[in-house]
């Protein structure tokens, strides 16, 4: 029980930290990034490269793919996404067009994993030894995978209640029209969220590589997941996202332990059809 | 000194501002009248950089500042409360003020402003960890103008602030401009309710289908026949 307990945890620890990325993408820039899951299996690649062939452990590693994977979030952006922003006359048709963009970037990330690693499951062995808590033995990987995702998923949660920085960004999501009245400007706040959310999906990828088996083609799933998160929570609701993603680790770990393992995604879309049925904005949305 | 000349503002075909000439001294009031729909709006809209300018130039102590985009435009020194007053419902006093002290001429000041900004409004000091949505129409529009005096304005826009006020709050509201208006900034101000932006403004601009059709001090358009028609209802 309290072995499943904590495992259901750390998962939903995971996708909690994810989807307050892909939270920041879409509620701050506006983006409805679809590569999102991929970013999140392409850190896991390099995680687990720096691992098994330059030996860098995986905490190690996280120094080196945070700054990293902001600079490509950031040139994807500027690249990419910023003439999408230029031209959309509106909201919604941002929206549409980045949906096609990453739609697209998909599978150029999954083409470009899939031709360098091939398509079988890679997992490598990190602190793989049982620890003790509360006299349940739980890997060490798994702990410390839900430390890390706790501790960073605070550290963001810090900056956006906290900070001038993070109120602006705040600001942008709740007022983007009224914001630039405020001397803001909406254009570097929103290439910076997006770069601040590819970040926290790599974190989430480098954090996931520690304890989970991964391939090249699974990142749909966590795309899946991380929106299905960010719905449940509320859109643009980072208290939301932290809740939501834990509540569903915890469903899927319970169904798996106790129902089913083959039920897990069903038992996803369950929860979350029952929850918008009740509260069709989401936990912490608004109405 | 803020100079408006020839400006003319476009939606489409409509042609909602149409070459107009308006200026505004710091610390001075003045006061645009107009009817629903004449392009008032339009008009603070295309200073505070929130509609594009068509045509025309908008100046800043002689200083061209057409086309700017809005946050730059905040920096400069202006600062424009809009209609539906453009705070930030689900953030508290606090926040929507220290957010107003963005730009980088107003950061070093946030505390004395602050500060100041409680002087004029104690209302605001006591509720400042109140939610802005959940407060009431003449306390939100308080936060409005709070938040606009945090960016160190020269020039402050506002858009109809008597829309949808008790008369008595209104009152309040223009005596806490009239301290504003002390500290050397310069108010140009929109509004329907002609006899009491008249009241407290020291000059006025007629506005009709995107034209200014007259101008004066307060008491000559106060006794203009055409204003008095217009707007007054024949008799004060």
């Amino acid at each position: 029980m309290l072995e499943h307990l904590i495992n259901g945890l750390v998962l939903g620890g995971t996708y909690a930290l994810v989807a307050m990325g892909l939270s920041l993408q879409y509620g701050i820039a506006r983006i409805m990034n679809l590569s999102f899951g991929d970013t999140i299996i392409a850190a896991c690649f390099a995680t687990y490269i720096l691992f098994s062939s330059f030996g860098i452990n995986p905490i190690v590693a996280l120094a080196i793919i945070l700054p990293a994977s902001y600079i490509v979030s950031l040139g994807v952006y500027r690249l990419m996404m910023e003439p999408l922003v230029k031209r959309a006359p509106d909201e919604g048709a941002l929206e549409v067009d980045s949906i096609l963009l990453t739609f697209g970037l998909l599978f150029v990330i999954q083409g470009c994993l899939l031709v360098i690693f091939g398509g079988g499951y890679i997992s490598y062995s990190f602190m793989n030894t049982p620890v003790s808590v509360l006299g349940t033995l739980v890997s060490g990987n798994r702990l410390l995978a839900l430390v890390l995702s706790l501790a960073i998923g605070a550290a963001l949660v810090i900056v956006l209640y906290r900070t001038r920085w993070g109120m602006i960004l705040r600001a942008v999501a709740l007022a983007p029209k009224s914001a630039p009245l405020f001397g803001i400007d909406t254009d570097k706040a929103a290439r910076m969220a997006f770069a601040i959310g590819g970040t926290m999906a790599a974190t989430g990828g480098v954090v996931v590589s520690m304890f989970q088996t991964f391939t090249a083609t699974t990142g749909v799933v966590f795309t899946m997941k991380a929106l299905i998160v960010v719905i449940l929570g509320g859109k643009g609701s980072v208290p939301g996202a932290i809740v939501a993603g834990l509540l569903l680790g915890l469903v899927e770990t319970f169904v798996a332990a106790y129902i089913d393992p083959g039920l897990t995604l069903a038992s996803v879309y369950t929860v979350f059809l029952l929850l918008l049925l009740v509260r069709p904005n989401g936990l912490f949305g608004k109405a | 000194m803020l100079e408006l000349n020839n400006m003319l503002v476009r939606y489409g075909k409509h042609l909602a501002v149409d070459g107009v000439n308006i200026s505004v001294e710091k610390g001075e009031v003045v006061v645009v009248l107009g009817a629903n729909g004449a392009g008032k709006s339009s008009i603070l809209k295309a200073i505070a950089g929130m509609v594009p300018v068509a045509d025309g130039t908008i100046s800043l102590d002689h200083t061209p500042i057409t086309g700017m985009p809005a946050h730059q435009l905040t920096n400069r020194g202006i600062a424009l409360v809009p209609e539906g007053r453009g705070i930030i419902g689900r953030m508290t006093v606090e926040e929507n003020l220290r957010l107003g002290a963005t730009p980088a001429r107003a950061r070093d000041y946030e505390d004395d402003t602050i500060a100041q900004v409680y002087d004029i409004f104690p209302r605001l000091h006591e509720r400042k960890r109140q939610f802005v949505h959940t407060m009431s129409g003449g306390e939100q529009q308080m936060v409005a103008i709070g938040r606009a005096m945090m960016s160190k304005p020269d020039f402050l826009l506002l858009d109809e602030p008597s829309l949808g006020l008790a008369p008595i709050i209104v009152g309040d509201m223009f005596k806490a401009l009239a301290r504003v208006r002390k500290t050397g900034v310069g108010l140009l101000i929109v509004e329907q309710n002609v006899k009491i932006s008249l009241r407290h403004a020291d000059r006025g601009y007629l506005l009709e289908a995107g034209r200014i059709t007259g101008s004066g001090t307060s008491d000559e358009l106060m006794n203009d026949a055409a204003v008095r028609h217009a707007f007054l209802g024949g008799d004060i």
